[in-house]
């Protein structure tokens, strides 16, 4: 027995120069392979990419905005946490 | 050099365009947002190609691709009849899209070695839009022909009545006998039919039986419907003549 509704997707494309997948918008679909070619269609009009992935929202776990302070705050003050002494080679800029 | 190279151009080209025009009527009304861009996607995909052939066809009879398109009269079109019957309903348009791709396609994997280096390049370039074309509306025609009944049933009298008009894009062209610029329609038919046959076989379509094509595109015959794609699409450059954006 076939549903009727077409759950929501989140799409992610990766560009020709670029190194990982980014969001780009929702789009409905039935399932994977309409998922896979209503992205195709709707968010690679302008030749912005190579890659596509299509997640189901509700298997994207989210944290709480609410939370922000809770789990980000910790990050900010402590510089003695970030490698920033290091002297990164011109090769590897991209780290 | 024979004609048979301006007709196949004419002939590819005019089919897409006359297509793409009649597909762009779904804009802001397809079924949903998703169809509604990638029909829109296919219409820009064909008019893109249709500038191409009716660019080749144009530069040998003395006219350019805007010429071609929107000063000609009905009668001098050589678009596939497949690509002039109605719209209908939105399962009516995947079931034409997708006999038209079988076609299409069918077409320009024939002329990957097309001795006229243009119209190669040409196929060759547009055969990667086909065959995501190709790909997107047999999808389409597998589930809707293994869904609800309705679907099932309205996809089955879209193929019975769109067929005959199918078979009229295997009529050969060809000026001699052993044209070497016209293509093989016989082996084309033969190939195109057999992969439909094989993709309808895993849903509840049946695939009709007959090859009773219809013909007279070739002799300047079409259906009412095309006047009215014309008029639509060649009045602003009827009236105005040489306007420009």
């Amino acid at each position: 027995m076939m549903s009727t509704d077409w759950p929501l997707w989140e799409i992610f494309i990766r560009g020709q120069h670029g190194l990982s997948h980014r969001h780009v918008g929702s789009l409905h679909a039935p399932d994977e392979t309409m998922a896979l070619n209503n992205a195709r269609d709707v968010y690679t009009r302008r030749n912005e990419g190579v890659s596509i992935w299509a997640v189901r929202s509700t298997d994207i776990i989210a944290s709480d905005p609410d939370d922000k302070e809770e789990l980000f705050e910790a990050a900010k003050s402590k510089i003695y946490r970030h490698p920033s002494f290091f002297e990164i080679p011109s090769e590897v800029k991209k780290l | 050099m024979s004609e048979s190279d301006v007709k196949l151009a004419l002939r590819i080209g005019d089919s897409a365009l006359i297509l793409a025009q009649q597909n762009s009527q779904w804009c802001g009304k397809a079924p949903s947002v998703e169809e509604d861009v990638a029909l829109a996607n296919t219409a820009l995909d064909l008019i893109g190609q249709a500038q191409l052939w009716l660019g080749y066809a144009g530069e040998k009879l003395g006219k350019s691709a805007d010429e071609l398109a929107y000063r000609r009269d009905s009668n001098a079109f050589l678009n596939v009849m497949l690509c002039e019957q109605k719209n209908g309903d939105y399962g009516n348009t995947i079931m034409r899209q997708y006999l038209f791709d079988s076609w299409h396609k069918a077409v320009l994997l024939s002329m990957q070695n097309h001795l006229v280096l243009e119209l190669n390049q040409i196929a060759k370039k547009s055969i990667k839009e086909v065959s995501y074309h190709l790909r997107r509306s047999r999808d389409l025609v597998m589930r809707l022909g293994q869904g609800s009944e309705v679907s099932i049933a309205k996809m089955q009298s879209s193929i019975d009545r769109l067929w005959s008009s199918f078979g009229e894009g295997f009529s050969n062209f060809s000026i001699h006998e052993n044209d070497e610029y016209g293509l093989d329609f016989q082996a084309l038919e033969a190939s195109c039919i057999e992969q439909i046959q094989q993709d309808l076989q895993q849903t509840q379509i049946i695939c009709p039986e007959h090859r009773i094509w219809q013909k007279g595109i070739l002799q300047g015959m079409h259906s009412e419907n095309l006047g009215h794609i014309l008029t639509d699409m060649q009045f602003l450059q009827k009236t105005y003549p040489n306007l420009k954006w």
